[in-house]
């Protein structure tokens, strides 16, 4: 099956642009999205009708906090607890889809099995900013990538004023399938403007995105072409696992580690096996071409440009699928770091399911009941939950220390019950699924990383906090995230 | 017919089986364990208290038999006998001991030996009187027989296709909830921790060695771990003693102490007399045994015969030993676990046919291997004949006083009525217990008292409470206001005092501690109304108590 792109003479070229093409291919970068579906957009965090739903339901909840006091906050109790325990519940259900069945499987020798002219073409984006002291491990991987050159075209996407980049990455303009291209430089300075420019340029009919210091799997690309021959036609985007060579460094990096195992590893396919969307790793998801410009590409305005689009694909009624192959990074190291990428991913997260309850209604039609409700316990669950975990953990010490009144009044039996058992059963549940992660990938050198993990929690809820109250003051900042803090590993054996 | 179809057709025959008995021996005829009486009891207290509460379950005894009746309890009003006669515990056990049966069909068709021999030994289990009885009287054997036996079908599994799922239902699951059961599901806990450990520990080899079975451990033995260190923080906050069984008045060293321990002069004693009690359940236990080892030493998957003698002989083995230690009661019914030991020795004596299928095989599985040839005819017949011959011999033991204390009095239910002599008589009192109870609470239900009026601790009185309809009229200690009402029952418009001799259990009694003189006397605060002989066993000679008139302040 040969994936047809039809567009391939609106392309621009690297070598022969010019200035007013280049303008034009900007604009789209920034705009594009906005203009041509701006319900789409998350240039303006909040719309329409959302806005007055915000305000309205703030209001209510004053009142009713003024009148009722009592009764309004056991209706928030009552309301945090229900969604505690759905969320739990839907965490165990994918867990259990994605133990029982895995990614999809392509062997070595069906990958290597296609032969060289029945490849497609493909495009591989690589964004970086301010990150000289990785951009030269970039050659090393892509030369170790078993792909046929000609078919083959790595963009390498800078900012034009980016001058330390620039020259450290003069040595890879000298290989013939690596193209600098140099970004006009405008606002926003995000990944995702600096890809829909370059995509502008991709002659590729796949088409993905890696981080200068990933490592892919040298078959890597052979297997997601074997595995859209595989999937049904409404398949829009392989993603690949994304792991950590770090894992050792420290203990932020055992839990990061052990937290990307147990979601690439068992929580996604398990939402691949039920039909749900997927938010999209960083780096290693690839797309089709086509459907990338049918639905619009990546949205510049978002801070996490991969998790929106994912759900874009969902909500545009196309298939996301997993497929068994690693591409190696960095963990972030330092905690302060850490928190700040966090917080970026938990911000955008929001933001993503702001824009996509836009038309709630038309996506309740295109996803389906369950479906809808898992969108809504991952996008918006997972950053509030971890907001929420502040103050009840905040309730549940001074609980422990005085017993005061004022609790024991807001939890009657049937929240208190619940409640309890999110508390144990949840929090357990949760370290167990991670053990059992580990147990699978035969990774239990990351067995004290895994028992500690509840002071991770404590720092997500931090990067949730921070990443809520941004929301509010400045959607579209970019928490940047310094790279290049551990040493690099070769290319996988 | 698929197996999963067998399976669940065996554990309906045998719900419907264990109810009917339960029924005709507790309903028609009264015949109720007091154990049994008391988690109905339990689960009454949460919902139908005067202050009904989760914790009024009790923290002396594991929670979760009496907790799995509170549905069945709820419609108690509707239907009386499901709490005075104890029905609701029959409904619990069968449906717990259907389930064992239901496990135990699991293991042979895991193994894949042919299905009429499966059929067979899951038949002689089923109809052992001990496991009939036990199936049919509400009390905790049940349930615990039947997560062992779950835990052991999955790790029998486990041992040869490393698949997680069966960590997971044998340890998070099953050991968690046999844990709640009774404690000794700690034995088994800590036993198959280890065994899984050391088994992942010799068969992958590459680094993290340690941390790998070390790993695997936490995931079996992590949530038993967690469910006892759980019931301890909760019983400690709740109540203020952390292991109520061993520190509180009412826990089992206190009874051991008051009714003159487990009367054993040595250990060794002690031990001899354990091996008699299992022998009787389970004849030919150590044949089977012996069979099983030496035909699977050496062949394919031998390796599955070790989960079920490390987690069966576990609980006997910590029976054995507490037994010796004087720490537990000389009862029949803890050795229980030899029955289906015996079963699942049977299973191990034939050669294994296609095993089942794993949801997710492992990373360190063992090599499949074609199936073994099918032996003989005899090779199956004889294993099962052994088994056979456990059921007889288990009536005979239950009918025994020495081995049998609580079971004996069964003999009485099937003895003709002109039957006489001492043992008759004492067969008979036994299969009378909890009747006089039945009448006073009866008595007291006609009197129409108004709540809170009569004060009792269910120590004894549990019995009575159990058959009472107005549960509501008594004061008992799990009550909030009940010492403040103790101190005071004039003032409290209490009516009266139901009290037992100040000796032997009684001595735990909250009314007898602070009155110690009022079974005797009246303690200056009640005097006596009425006193009832009892036609029970081992119960006390209750006394009514009517609490004095205020008297009339100002002269």
């Amino acid at each position: 099956m040969r994936i047809e792109y039809e567009r391939s003479d609106e392309l621009l070229s690297v070598d022969s642009v010019t200035e007013a093409e280049k303008q034009w291919a900007l604009n789209r970068a920034v705009d594009g999205l906005r203009e041509d579906d701006p319900v789409r957009s998350a240039s303006v965090a909040v719309l329409g009708w959302q806005r007055a739903a915000l305000w309205g339901l703030l209001a209510v909840t004053v009142v009713c906090a003024v009148l009722w006091p009592k009764a309004t906050a056991v209706t928030f109790v009552g309301l945090c607890t229900l969604a505690y325990v759905v969320s739990m519940v839907d965490r165990l259900l994918t867990f259990r889809t994605g133990l029982a069945a895995r990614a999809i499987v392509i062997s070595d020798e069906e990958a290597r099995a296609i032969p060289d002219e029945n490849l497609p073409q493909y495009t591989i984006l690589v964004p970086a900013y301010d990150e000289p002291e990785v951009v030269a491990n970039l050659v090393g991987s892509m030369a170790a990538l078993e792909y046929p050159r000609e078919k083959l075209q790595v963009l390498l996407l800078l900012e034009a004023d980016d001058e330390v980049t620039i020259a450290a990455a003069q040595g890879c303009d000298d290989i013939d399938y690596v193209s600098i291209l140099l970004v006009p430089p405008a606002e926003p300075r995000t990944k995702p403007k600096a890809c829909n420019y370059g995509l502008q340029f991709a002659t590729g009919e796949i088409v993905t995105i890696y981080d200068a210091e990933d490592v892919p799997e040298p078959l890597q690309l052979r297997r997601v072409v074997a595995a859209f021959e595989r999937l049904p036609d409404n398949t829009a985007c392989v993603q690949a696992k994304l792991a950590y060579y770090n894992g050792h460094q420290n203990m932020l990096t055992g839990w990061f580690t052990a937290e990307y195992g147990l979601w690439f590893g068992y929580l996604l396919p398990g939402l691949m096996r039920s039909n749900s969307p997927i938010p999209l790793g960083g780096t290693s998801n690839h797309l089709l071409h086509p459907v990338l410009d049918k639905i619009g590409a990546w949205d510049p305005h978002n801070v996490t440009e991969d998790a929106d689009l994912g759900l874009r694909i969902a909500a545009s009624g196309y298939q996301t699928a997993i497929v068994d192959s690693v591409t190696l990074e960095e963990a972030n190291s330092d905690p302060i770091n850490w928190v700040r990428q966090r917080s970026r991913w938990l911000k955008g997260y929001l933001q993503t399911w702001l824009v996509q309850m836009r038309r709630p209604r038309q996506l309740l039609r295109t996803l389906g009941l369950r479906n809808f409700i898992r969108f809504n316990v991952v996008l918006f669950g997972t950053p509030i939950i971890a907001v929420l975990n502040l103050l009840f953990w905040f309730i549940t010490v001074l609980w422990f220390l005085g017993q005061p009144m004022a609790i024991e009044a807001v939890f009657p039996w049937y929240i208190y019950f619940p409640s309890l058992a999110a508390l144990s059963v949840g929090n357990i549940a949760t370290i167990y699924m991670s053990l059992i992660a580990l147990r699978e990938d035969d990774r239990s050198d990351l067995l004290i990383p895994a028992l500690t993990v509840p002071l991770f929690w404590v720092m997500m809820s931090v990067a949730a906090a921070k990443g809520t109250y941004q929301l509010i003051r400045n959607p579209s900042y970019w928490e940047k995230t310094f790279h290049g803090l551990a040493e690099q590993p070769g290319p996988t054996p | 017919m698929t197996d999963s179809r067998v399976r669940w057709i065996g554990f309906g025959l045998a719900f419907v089986g264990y109810t009917a008995v339960g029924y005709w021996l507790q309903v028609r005829h009264g015949f109720i364990i007091g154990d049994a009486l008391a988690r109905v009891a339990a689960a009454q207290s949460v919902l139908f208290s005067r202050s009904p509460h989760v914790a009024a379950i009790g923290f002396i005894f594991t929670p979760l038999t009496a907790a799995v009746q509170i549905p069945f309890v709820a419609l108690g009003p509707l239907f009386p006998s499901v709490v005075a006669r104890a029905f609701s515990g029959t409904l619990m056990s069968a449906a717990f001991m259907a389930g064992a049966v239901f496990q135990l069909l699991g293991i042979g068709m895991d193994r894949g030996v042919p299905r009429r021999y499966t059929l067979v030994l899951v038949a002689l289990f089923a109809v052992n009187p001990m496991i009939v009885f036990y199936g049919s009287n509400g009390m905790s054997e049940a349930p615990f027989i039947f997560f062992i036996v779950w835990s052991a079908r999955r790790l029998i599994m486990w041992m040869v296709d490393d698949d997680v799922h069966h960590l997971v239902a044998a340890g998070a699951i099953a050991m968690g909830l046999a844990y709640l059961t009774r404690y000794d599901a700690a034995a088994v806990i800590a036993a198959a921790g280890f065994l899984v450990a050391i088994t992942t520990f010799v068969r992958a080899t590459r680094a993290p060695r340690f941390k790998r079975a070390l790993l695997d451990m936490v995931l079996v033995s992590g949530p038993g771990f967690l469910a006892f260190i759980g019931w301890a923080v909760a019983s400690w906050l709740i109540t203020g003693l952390a292991f109520a069984q061993f520190s509180s008045q009412y826990g089992n060293s206190a009874i051991l102490a008051q009714a003159g321990g487990a009367a054993t002069a040595s250990m060794w004693e002690g031990v001899i007399y354990s091996l008699q009690s299992f022998t009787l359940l389970a004849v030919t236990l150590a044949p089977l045994l012996l069979w099983a080892v030496v035909a699977r030493w050496g062949r394919t998957h031998w390796t599955m015969l070790v989960a079920p003698l490390v987690i069966f002989g576990a609980v006997l083995a910590f029976q054995v030993y507490t037994f010796s230690k004087g720490a537990t009661f000389p009862f029949l019914r803890f050795y229980i676990i030899a029955i289906p030991f015996a079963t699942a020795a049977a299973f191990f004596c034939v050669p294994n046919g296609v095993l089942r299928t794993p949801t997710r095989r492992g990373n360190y599985a063992a090599a499949e291997q074609n199936p073994p040839a099918r032996p003989g005819r005899w090779a199956y017949v004889l294993p099962a004949l052994l088994l056979a011959v456990c059921v007889p011999v288990a009536g005979i033991g239950m009918t025994s006083p020495r081995f049998a204390p609580q079971e004996y009095g069964l003999v009485a239910l099937f003895a003709s009525p002109d039957a006489t002599g001492q043992v008759n008589l004492d067969e008979r009192r036994q299969a009378a217990t909890f009747s006089t109870e039945r009448e006073i609470a009866a008595y007291l239900d006609r009197m129409d008292l108004p709540d809170s009026s009569i004060l009792a601790d269910p120590v004894y009185a549990f019995s009575i409470i159990v058959a009472s309809r107005h549960p509501r009229m008594f004061v008992v200690p799990s009550d909030p206001d009940f010492v403040a009402v103790l101190n005071d029952p004039t003032a409290s418009h209490i009516r009266y005092m139901l009290a037992v001799p100040n000796k032997g259990r009684g001595t735990s009694d909250a009314l007898n501690l602070r009155y110690p003189t009022l079974y005797e006397t009246g303690g200056d605060v009640a005097t006596l109304e009425l006193e009832v002989p009892n036609d029970g066993k081992d119960q006390p000679v209750w006394r009514l108590y009517r609490v004095n008139d205020p008297v009339p302040s100002g002269a």
